[in-house]
């Protein structure tokens, strides 16, 4: 019954965290949501029982696309301003 | 027009959704038992997790391919960067005004360097029994050089050196020989003895770590650096 209730909100949020990431305006938000979104689905692949995948979508899914998308965003934000002064 | 389009996409959503929830619930048993084979083949192959067996022995052909593709990608990424040689004492002051550095960042970094690098040899090792293995212990290489370039310290010299070409060749190159060797004694490809197979397979991901890492680093560090906008 818990399990269930968990696999429920973990599908919920994993929906939930995709639209966010989507839809949000701002570039820094949307790629929080991202990572968040990438850490959810390796949980998701540890309730189906797959570890190993769980650790890869851990690490390169959220981890380092994340730090990669950051950096864009970091580095648009900079640009943008300079073009404006 | 857009109502139309609206439309076409909640059919077409729906559909997609009432033919998976068909084909759910209509699961066929598969005609083999690639698990039981597996299972089987497991004292064979040299490793004890099934994962890794799967990966550097049953399919070991898909994950050369794999690597050679993870190169290639990497090589257009690195021809991709800007060309013109940064001017190392320019760059060095932009990037020194513009990384963040608190003391706080900084000493984590130091602090987390040898448990990150002891993260990724575990990993590595674990891989023979359990979940883990070379692309996961890449990762968390990668992971560390990337913090460490978000620190502020400067990864644009090895970047640019040589060592970072070897260790990218180092991967692909060290398991292409190791997939031939076989050859020279009139085996098939990637056919080691089953003796050997455990010891040249952890070797394989040993440099495979390496090269994954430095690859996944390629990406980032190929990137402009903090502070510098010639874009």
């Amino acid at each position: 019954m818990l399990t269930l209730l968990f696999d429920l909100l973990l599908g919920l949020g994993l929906v939930v965290a995709a639209l966010g990431a989507l839809w949000s305006r701002d570039l820094f938000r949307a790629v929080v949501l991202f990572i968040v979104f990438g850490l959810l689905v390796a949980l998701a692949w540890i309730r189906l029982q797959a570890p190993d995948v769980a650790l890869a979508e851990a690490a390169i899914g959220a981890g380092l696309t994340g730090a990669l998308l950051l950096d864009a965003v970091g580095h648009l934000r900079r640009t943008s301003r300079t073009e404006d002064e | 027009m857009n109502r139309a389009r609206v439309l076409a996409s909640v059919a077409l959503s729906v559909g997609v959704a009432v033919m998976l929830g068909g084909a759910v619930l209509s699961r066929t048993v598969p005609s083999f038992d690639l698990a039981g084979d597996l299972a089987e083949g497991i004292p064979r192959s040299g490793v004890a997790h099934p994962i890794t067996a799967v990966l550097l022995q049953f399919r070991s052909y898909d994950t050369l391919l794999e690597i050679a593709v993870l190169l290639v990608a990497v090589v257009v990424a690195l021809a991709l960067r800007d060309p013109r040689p940064a001017a190392e004492a320019v760059h060095d002051e932009a990037s020194a005004n513009t990384a963040i550095s608190t003391p706080v960042l900084a000493s984590l970094t130091s602090l987390l360097l040898p448990l990150m690098i002891m993260t990724a040899v575990y990993l590595l090792w674990a891989g023979a029994f359990q979940p883990g293995g070379a692309f996961q212990a890449g990762a968390v290489l990668a992971a560390l050089g990337v913090l460490w370039r978000v620190a502020g310290r400067r990864i644009a010299s090895f970047a640019a050196s040589r060592w970072q070409h070897v260790g990218l060749l180092a991967g692909f190159t060290g398991f292409l020989a190791a997939a031939t060797a076989p050859l020279l004694f009139g085996r098939p490809l990637l056919a080691w003895p089953s003796s050997y197979a455990g010891a040249i397979i952890v070797a394989i991901e040993a440099v495979l770590t390496v090269s994954v890492g430095i690859s996944l680093l390629g990406l980032f560090a190929s990137a402009p650096e903090p502070g510098d906008e010639r874009v």
